[in-house]
């Protein structure tokens, strides 16, 4: 390649790099023009991911079964009838304390029972808890979250923390905590309920979420009875809507009485599979997964005997403070500067194509983060890992091509064959080392929740490594050598004279 | 590489040594499990929420009261968070480790609740006129896995490793194909074992961790096995004996160099940033000491009795084609012989 055309592939290589760096690290300000007819924030791209809990914090709440509430609700009652001293002593005693929980002493609500003067808590109000924490629980380890918490809290609630990225969290959060049976209602009268002889996974086999381009849908799967069911049901729904009846056209899949499925009928369904979708863009896949788990989870699980009310959502920030994420970016922008320098200084020129090559891998890993399947991505700590290792592998097989460069040069061969044996004795164990780490990325992906994006993330590091490895640096390098006056120089060589000469 | 010639003699001393670690760290876990990060432990928890609007005067002047009370009752918070409710008001909450007793946290949440009522009334008080709740919880971890998180885990990695050894025996040779695999095996049990052990606090993090040990020693072996694959076709390697040929392959600089650039990118990262990314970059850090092991001690201790072996059966082999050869020389050489003599005979019965 001519002197002059390196030069101009250079710089406009340098402008388009240096704006991409731009677009993904600059922080935000305020735009000084109108966008679209208003004022906008500037987001740079690291700001567009979905961080896990660690990073990102998250939602939480709490649980509290019927007959359980907290100590903050039981004094902001108390203090309502502070006027009226009878009301007030009612009210007191209709409950027990038990640690930061009040628990009614109502024989209607069936989780205290009187026992030589003293309320215990009854055997059954245990067990249905018991059976219900450990339904709730299920249903969050089936979210796959890469950071969830649920716990007892002081024996009788429990508090569930969800990740900020979940675009359905308040969905989940309010859901989830449904024990009642699953329930079929028509918008008159309920059409089918859990009894004595019917059981509802004779009926319904599974719920799934699916994706369809940019749809979202829960996929219903109906054994022979339950398609028989759903053909009885949605044809006469479907008669009656002729009627134009303002309800008779819809039915509600509901578990404890809460609607989680409206499903406008027109027509008679008869299928083994139904696929039921939103109403509105809000209904994203988290939103369909989590009314799948939880339809699955009703179903099979059946009526827990217990009903729950979620708290106010709080949202809630880091574990270890809101500035974890900023210190996060000090830390890795301090890594990439000295993964600048450092080879400048030991490489001389050929420091200047791994430059180019660190930056490249920069851009490339954290755009692919950011746009390749959002929500699945979730950046985590391990994210920060395998992109350090990807960096540092860069940077060790373009220490090792230098050096096999080096060792090549020293045997008395020009600059230009150097370069070229030198890279040609380091391809094989290059191409080797990152044909294994590929592979071994591509299995990661067998893992769940976090490991699985962890893998999708190894995958694109290790990638863009070995790109930037096996053919980005050594075109840079060659571009460069082609616009520097001299080769030596250029590699930091040094040839001694020749005696003969 | 005197060093090194030191090092690969001593396979009985490193699986020694690496074994104790890893069943020492599986004990050590089975019996008291890992040592959990608190916000994947159980806890107790002090919250205190705040029912009206929120400034920064207000709530700054909560953690005071809520610090200097916790101070006082010498509790020491792991650590603790200010959540907003989408509406009117947040929620500050302290967690402990779930060894602090009940007794000590509700005098605590007794004396934050007395002076915070008191602030209510009192006219200067940023709090005044403000609705302020205490409480104090137990919390009980329940779930913060996601279903098949291990399990699912644990085959990935074993199907890492199976990869490992196909490509490595297929393009290298059999023996380092199993050393390799041997090898990212026990560094990656060596560096979760290790976690277990020092007690560094972990949340689900820790799989991550895993993952990267066994991808970091997968990059050494294959790096040092690179190197003697280069080596060995050499003519100057043929001439010595297996264990110089394997000592002086291992580029142990380069892998040194190469662990204490990671050391430092982790330990930068650890130092800046907050208590959470610290212990991940220091079990990470566990991870590259676990895989320097594995690849520097372990890996040319294991693979140079299998050279030796492999060495053997290749002479053996070499000899056994010479006999063979030499067998066919001398039966070829003694037909030829008859043939001849039989020519020779010929004429002269002819004549006769």
């Amino acid at each position: 390649m001519g002197k002059k055309k390196s030069v101009v592939l250079l710089t406009l290589i340098t402008i388009v790099i240096v704006a991409l760096c731009a677009m993904i690290a600059v922080p935000s300000f305020d735009l000084p023009f109108l966008w679209n007819g208003a004022v906008s924030v500037w987001h740079p791209v690291v700001d567009t991911y979905d961080f896990d809990e660690d990073l990102g914090g998250g939602y939480y709440t709490y649980y509290y079964p019927e007959g359980v509430i907290s100590e903050t609700e039981y004094k902001i009652e108390c203090e309502s009838r502070e006027g009226d001293a009878d009301r007030l002593e009612e009210y007191q005693n209709s409950y027990i304390r038990h640690g930061g929980l009040y628990l009614s002493t109502d024989p209607d609500d069936g989780v205290t029972e009187e026992t030589d003067g003293s309320y215990v808590v009854s055997e059954d109000f245990e067990a249905s808890f018991a059976a219900a924490a450990e339904e709730i629980a299920s249903r969050y380890e089936k979210k796959g979250y890469t950071s969830f918490r649920v716990s007892v809290v002081d024996d009788y609630a429990l508090r569930v923390a969800v990740p900020a990225y979940d675009t359905s969290a308040g969905t989940t959060l309010s859901y989830f905590s449904y024990t009642g049976g699953f329930t079929l209602y028509d918008g008159t009268s309920t059409v089918f309920e859990e009894g004595r002889n019917v059981v509802a996974s004779d009926y319904f086999r599974s719920f799934s979420p699916v994706s369809s381009q940019d749809s979202y849908y829960v996929r219903i799967r109906l054994t022979d009875a339950g398609r028989e069911l759903i053909r009885d049901i949605t044809t006469s729904l479907s008669s009656s809507s002729d009627d134009s009846s303002s309800t008779s056209g819809t039915l509600y899949f509901r578990v404890g009485g809460e609607d989680v499925i409206s499903l406008s009928v027109t027509s008679t369904i008869d299928s083994n599979d139904m696929y039921i979708g939103g109403s509105d863009s809000s209904y994203t896949y988290e939103t369909a997964q989590t009314v799948a788990i939880l339809l699955d989870s009703a179903v099979h699980a059946g009526d827990l005997g217990i009903s729950f009310s979620a708290d106010d959502t709080r949202i809630a920030e880091p574990a270890y403070g809101s500035n974890t994420r900023t210190l996060l970016y000090i830390a890795l922008g301090i890594i990439l500067l000295a993964a600048l320098i450092l080879p400048v200084i030991f490489f001389r020129g050929f420091g200047g194509a791994c430059v180019y090559s660190t930056l490249s891998y920069f851009i490339i890993t954290t755009l692919c983060f950011a746009f390749i399947s959002p929500g699945i991505l979730e950046f985590t700590l391990g994210t920060v890992l395998v992109f350090l290792f990807g960096l540092l592998l860069t940077l060790f097989f373009n220490a090792w091509a230098y050096r096999s460069i080096k060792a090549e040069f020293m045997t008395g061969k020009t600059v230009d064959s150097s370069v070229k044996s030198g890279y040609k004795k380091t391809l094989a164990g290059t191409l080797d080392t990152y044909a294994v780490l590929v592979l071994a990325a591509v299995a990661l992906l067998i893992g769940a929740a976090g490991m699985h994006a962890l893998a999708i993330q190894a995958l694109i590091c290790v990638v863009s490594g070995a790109f930037c490895n096996l053919l980005w640096t050594r075109f840079i390098s060659c571009m460069l050598l082609s616009a520097s006056k001299d080769k030596y120089k250029y590699f930091g060589f040094v040839r001694e004279d020749d005696d003969d000469e | 590489m005197s060093k090194m010639m030191k090092v690969i003699g001593k396979l009985k001393l490193w699986t020694l040594i690496g074994a104790v670690l890893i069943v020492a760290g599986i004990v050590i876990a089975a019996v008291f499990g890992f040592h959990a990060d608190p916000t994947i432990a159980d806890s107790r928890t002090l919250s205190v929420r705040l029912d009206s609007y929120v400034t920064d005067a207000r709530t700054e002047y909560i953690e005071d009261v809520c610090e200097e009370e916790i101070d006082r009752a010498g509790l020491g918070d792991k650590y603790s968070t200010v959540n907003e409710f989408s509406g009117t008001g947040c929620e500050i909450v302290y967690t402990f480790s779930s060894g602090v007793s009940e007794e000590s946290l509700n005098g605590v949440k007794d004396a934050v609740e007395t002076r915070l009522s008191e602030a209510t009334e009192t006219q200067d008080s940023v709090l005044y006129g403000a609705f302020v709740y205490v409480t104090a919880n137990a919390e009980d971890v329940s779930a913060v896995l996601p279903s098949g998180y291990l399990w699912r885990g644990i085959l990935a990695g074993a199907v890492i490793l199976v990869i490992e050894f196909i490509y490595v025996s297929v393009r290298y040779k059999l023996n380092m194909g199993v050393t390799a695999a041997a090898a990212s095996l026990a560094g990656t049990l060596l560096a979760v074992a290790l976690v277990a052990l020092v007690r560094i606090p972990v949340t689900t993090s820790i799989i991550y961790v895993a993952a990267f040990a066994l991808l970091y020693t997968t990059l050494l072996s294959l790096v040092i096995f690179g190197q003697m694959r280069t080596n060995f076709k050499s003519d100057e390697y043929k001439e010595k004996t297996a264990e110089e040929a394997v000592a002086s392959s291992v580029p142990v600089k380069a892998i040194l160099l190469f662990a204490a650039a990671t050391a430092i990118v982790l330990a930068v990262t650890g130092i800046v940033a907050t208590a959470a990314v610290r212990w991940f970059a220091l079990s990470a850090l566990v991870g590259v000491i676990s895989a320097l092991y594995a690849s520097l001690l372990f890996l040319p201790a294991m693979y140079l009795p299998l050279k030796k072996s492999s060495d053997k059966r290749a002479a053996l082999r070499a000899r056994y084609d010479y006999k063979k050869e030499s067998r066919k020389d001398k039966k070829a050489a003694a037909k030829a012989a008859e043939k001849a003599a039989e020519k020779t005979d010929a004429p002269a019965s002819d004549g006769e």
